[in-house]
Parts: structure tokens; C-alpha cells; sequence
């Protein structure tokens, strides 16, 4: 092996433990003082038949019903945006084209927004995904052909349209909030999922969205080499054999699959899709299996680190996850936009 | 090998025959803006009014499946995308798609790291896109067509950004692959001493036409340069 191929493999093994430890961590540090030890022996007295103490039964709750589903939720659903992510750059061939950026997430909240003033219930999991990813498919697939259309796209003109599109949905969500104003306890509802984060998740949150989502984290990965050849050009993917319409189909209905389901689970989190991908692509490079692979594991460690943080932030009060990443998000995205022209 | 009928599109070309012999090495001179790269991108397939109007191996293009139609013929942009964080040799292996759809075997990084080596790019293989040189980069992007190994080569510019040594080895390489391996090759160029070396054949395109008729074909090379590109001052150009 050559040095590069050494590093290469270092880095990898390091990116897979950092997210365990990362994961570890999450179910380890948190607001309540139960260690993951107090989990082992909660195991330990339930296998061997033992009574368990107060003190151990309170612990239980509170690891089993509370955090255990809050950080296997999160960590799903940091690695479906972290490949949303991918696949949004790698169809529209640009590393700063993410999710939140293009519409889809801001499509996907409309369409929650919509279906929970509708008369949906907050928790009825399937509709509300349901509707968030007819939102997010139909918002990216706008812009998609809009981009298409255009004489000249670059990037610049993708982010103006995507801009206009989640101006344009975003208003309608207010609309939509404010028509709720009487119902003060469902508009409130609709407000806090739109601010985003893992506060209310239970494990049927997590059950019910570990289908779906792992659908769509495989069929991206069949996905990849496609990809690849996308990113010399459409033109060259055609004479390459690469049937550009299939392709750009099913990448549209897997990325809003993913986000359509993230955003139902916890509302909008921006930047996750922006950040984990450009940070794997400088460790591992841009080929779209590597990426993806380590993109995964990178946008989990993400996502906990980001909750972690929202959690703990405040001595009484929970800041919402989604909030933080927008401040995380929009100065890093400030960054990579303006690094070239400074 | 192939052939082209009727072929006009909007207002930029209007050729009623074109023929290419099996084994043969052409090049394509015209003026920027004369339709070359239009007329290229058609030969390939990238023209949907287009083709159904080439016949390439007995067989109509557009009736040709996808896959095969990778496996015959493969094209070179005169600008290329590619991302900036891709290895040299991930950028070729994609030259083998048609074949492996995505799925590299030994075999593939055998091809690539030949065609590396006889380019000068073998010791730059795990360097990203990004970290090359503008003719480096062409370099690489013509290694990726190489690696396709399909029968018919169409490449627009292949010696954009390269010096005239990396031409020469271009040029050589391509009549070379002619010769050993029995490839027919289409190139556009504006370099016209290469041309004279090492093409078979020499096409002039003027407004959307190939200059054919037997008046024009009775000129000298040079006379039919001045003619094609409306030379008058810069005729020094030509007299070496």
C-alpha cells in the first residue's frame, strides 16, 4: 500500500470510531444524571430476575423510554440527510446544493404544514411523511426543471431559484399558521415542528420511520456509479450509456423520500445535508460510494453532536435542534461560498 | 464503418453525405462557429432530430441500445465537468462504465494505468482533478475516452491547453491506436502542421457545410486552409 492509501485507511477506521464514540457519548451525557453503566445493570438484574430499585426503575424510564429512542432517531436521521445531501449535489453537480438550500426541505415542511392543519394529528407518522415527501418532490422537481431550462446554469441561478421557492413556501407556512390562530393549541403544534429537533420522539418514531429510511439509504448507495458518471457532464453520462431521465428520477424520489421522512420526524434540519458531505468529500474524496459510506457515519456524529449541544446548552431550557443548525449552518455555508472570492 | 444522410439541423448544418472509413484517422478543420462540435455531438448520438440519420456498423444509431451505443462509440467534449475532489484514475475507471456499469475489476485498472503511462500521467494517478494543470487535465480527460476502448472515437479539441510536445503524443498516440488497434478516429483541430502528419483523411467544414465538391477537393492542402478560413493577410501563417 502507498502512504496515500495508508492515511486513507486510517482516516476512514478514525471517522467510524469517532461516530460510535459520538454515539456512545449521546446515550452517555445528558440532562438527567443515569449513566449507560446504569443501563448494563438494569440488564443484568432483568436477565438474572431481580427486583430492580426505585432509583433503577426512574433510570429506566428514563434511558429506555426517553433517550434511548431520541438518539437511535436522530442518528437515522442525521445519516438520511447527510445522504440526501449527496444525492442533491450529485444531481445537480454542485457541492453547495443541499437540501435546505434547493427547496426540498422547505417543500417538505408545506406539505407537513399543510397536512397538520388539514386536521392531521401531530403523531400520525404516515400522513405527515406522506405529505412532506409530495412536498419536497414536488418543490425539487420544480427546480430541477426549471434549472433545466435555464440558458446558462450555474450556481448562483440554482441559488436564487431555490431561494424564490422556499420564500415562496415559506410564506404559504405562515399563511397556513395563521389561519390556525383560534385553535391555539394546534398552531402552536405546527409552530414547534416547524422549528425542528427530537424533543417528542418515541420509539414508534423510530420504528416506524427505520423502513422507509433504510430503504432509501439503500437505494442510494445503487445510485453511486451513476452518479459518478453524472459528474462529467450529462452529456457525457448520455453517450456513456447512462439513461439520464431514469437516473434523475429515482435520485428526486429518493432524496425527498429521505427528507420527506426526516422532516416528518422532526421537522426541518437544515445544513446537516450541506455540512457532513463537504467535510467527507476533503477526508475521502468525491467518488459517490466512499462518499456516502463515510458521509453516513460523519452525519450521524453531526447530528448527536448538534443535539447534544441543543440539550445542554441552556440550564432549563431546550434550545431547538433545528434553530442551531440554521446558526451553525448558514455562517459555515457563508464560508464555503465566499472562500474563493477572498 | 459510419455513415451520415441528410443532415440538417436548424440553420448550422446542412450536410447531405458523410462517410467515414473503418481504420481511418480524420480530422475535422473549420472556422469557430462553423457547426464542427454540433456536427460532432450528432455523429455521437446527442442529437435527437439527428440520430436516426447515422448508420454506424450497418446499424441506425438511435435504434441501438444504449449500452451498445457506449460500447461503439465514445466522445470527448471540447470543455469537460469533473469533480475537482476525483483522482486521476477514478476519472478514467468511469472511461470503463459502458462495460463494468460501475463495478471496477482488475482488469479496468490494467487498461487505465496503460493508457496512463503512455500519456505521462501514471505517476499523477492518485492526485485529484483540481490539483492538475489545465493540459493535465485534458490529458486526463482524453485517457478517460482511451480507456472506453470503443471501435469509433469522436473527440472534439483533444489538444486544447497542451504544449506542442503533449500534441505531438496525442496525435501520435491516436494514429497509433489506428494503426495497431484498428480504431477509426474523428477529431476536430486547429493545429494544422500535426494535421498534415498524421491524418488520414482531412475534412474542411465552412457554415454549416463540408467543402466536398471535386472543384474544391482539386486544391492544394494550403489553398484549401485559405479557402476554409478566409485567410488574406495572415496567409504568412501557412508558409513554412
Amino acid at each position: 500500500m502507498t502512504k496515500n492509501k495508508r492515511n486513507l485507511a486510517k482516516t476512514k477506521t478514525l471517522i467510524f470510531i469517532f461516530s460510535l464514540l459520538v454515539f456512545l457519548g449521546s446515550l452517555e451525557w445528558s440532562s438527567s444524571s443515569f449513566s449507560i453503566l446504569d443501563a448494563f445493570e438494569i440488564l443484568l438484574h432483568e436477565l438474572k430476575g431481580e427486583k430492580l430499585s426505585e432509583k433503577l426503575i426512574t433510570a429506566k424510564t428514563i434511558l429506555f423510554e426517553v433517550r434511548f429512542p431520541r438518539v437511535l432517531t436522530a442518528a437515522l436521521s442525521g445519516a438520511s440527510l447527510g445522504i440526501a445531501g449527496v444525492l442533491s449535489q450529485g444531481l445537480f453537480r454542485n457541492p453547495l446544493a443541499s437540501p435546505s438550500l434547493i427547496g426540498t426541505t422547505s417543500g417538505g415542511v408545506l406539505g407537513g404544514v399543510l397536512f397538520l392543519s388539514l386536521g392531521g394529528v401531530s403523531h400520525h407518522f404516515l400522513g405527515l411523511s406522506f405529505f412532506s415527501f409530495l412536498g419536497s418532490f414536488f418543490t425539487t422537481s420544480g427546480i430541477l426543471f426549471l434549472f433545466h431550462k435555464l440558458r446558462n446554469p450555474d450556481f448562483t441561478k440554482l441559488l436564487l431559484v431555490g431561494l424564490s421557492f422556499s420564500t415562496f413556501t415559506g410564506a404559504l407556512c405562515q399563511f397556513v399558521i395563521s389561519l390556525e390562530e383560534s385553535d391555539y393549541h394546534k398552531s402552536l403544534m405546527i409552530y414547534r415542528w416547524s422549528l425542528g429537533g427530537f424533543y417528542h420522539t418515541e420509539w414508534t418514531d423510530f420504528f416506524l420511520s427505520l423502513l422507509p429510511l433504510s430503504f432509501g439509504i439503500v437505494a442510494s448507495f445503487s445510485l453511486c456509479s451513476k452518479l459518478d458518471v453524472l459528474s462529467l457532464g450529462d452529456e457525457v453520462a448520455e453517450t456513456m450509456g447512462v439513461g439520464l431521465h431514469d437516473l434523475k428520477m429515482k435520485t428526486l424520489l429518493i432524496l425527498s423520500l429521505l427528507v420527506g421522512v426526516v422532516t416528518s420526524l422532526a421537522g426541518p434540519l437544515p445544513f446537516i445535508g450541506l455540512i457532513a458531505p463537504h467535510i467527507t468529500r476533503k477526508l475521502i474524496g468525491a467518488q459517490h460510494t466512499e462518499l456516502m459510506k463515510y458521509t453516513f457515519f460523519n452525519s450521524m456524529s453531526l447530528i448527536l453532536l448538534a443535539d447534544l449541544l441543543a440539550k445542554n446548552i441552556f440550564h432549563h431550557k431546550e434550545l431547538e435542534l433545528g434553530i442551531l443548525l440554521s446558526l451553525i449552518g448558514a455562517p459555515f455555508f457563508l464560508y464555503l461560498s465566499l472562500k474563493k472570492e477572498i | 464503418m459510419l455513415e451520415a444522410k441528410n443532415f440538417s439541423y436548424k440553420e448550422i448544418l446542412n450536410i447531405p453525405l458523410f462517410f467515414l472509413e473503418k481504420k481511418s484517422f480524420s480530422v475535422l478543420l473549420g472556422q469557430n462557429g462553423s457547426g464542427k462540435s454540433t456536427f460532432l455531438k450528432a455523429l455521437c448520438g446527442l442529437n435527437g432530430t439527428l440520430s436516426s440519420k447515422v448508420i454506424l456498423n450497418e446499424e441506425i444509431l438511435s435504434k441501438m441500445s444504449p449500452k451498445k451505443r457506449a460500447q461503439s462509440v465514445s466522445w470527448l467534449p471540447a470543455n469537460t465537468h469533473a469533480s475537482p475532489e476525483l483522482t486521476v484514475e477514478e476519472i478514467c475507471l468511469l472511461g470503463r462504465y459502458p462495460w463494468n456499469s460501475g463495478v471496477v475489476k482488475k482488469e479496468d485498472r490494467l487498461i487505465v494505468s496503460e493508457i496512463l503511462t503512455r500519456l505521462g500521467l501514471k505517476d499523477k494517478s492518485s492526485q485529484s482533478y483540481l490539483s492538475l494543470s489545465s493540459g493535465e487535465q485534458r490529458l486526463t480527460d482524453i485517457s478517460r475516452v482511451l480507456s472506453t476502448q470503443t471501435d469509433l472515437l469522436i473527440l472534439d479539441e483533444p489538444t486544447t491547453h497542451l504544449d506542442l510536445k503533449k500534441s505531438f503524443l496525442v496525435f501520435s498516440l491516436l494514429k497509433e491506436k489506428v494503426e495497431k488497434e484498428k480504431k477509426t478516429i474523428l477529431i476536430t483541430s486547429h493545429s494544422l502542421e500535426l494535421t498534415k502528419k498524421f491524418a488520414t483523411h482531412v475534412f474542411f467544414m465552412k457554415s454549416g457545410s463540408l467543402l466536398l465538391d471535386e472543384k474544391f477537393q482539386a486544391l492544394s492542402f494550403e489553398k484549401k486552409i485559405k479557402e476554409t478560413f478566409e485567410l488574406e493577410e495572415e496567409l504568412f501563417l501557412l508558409e513554412q
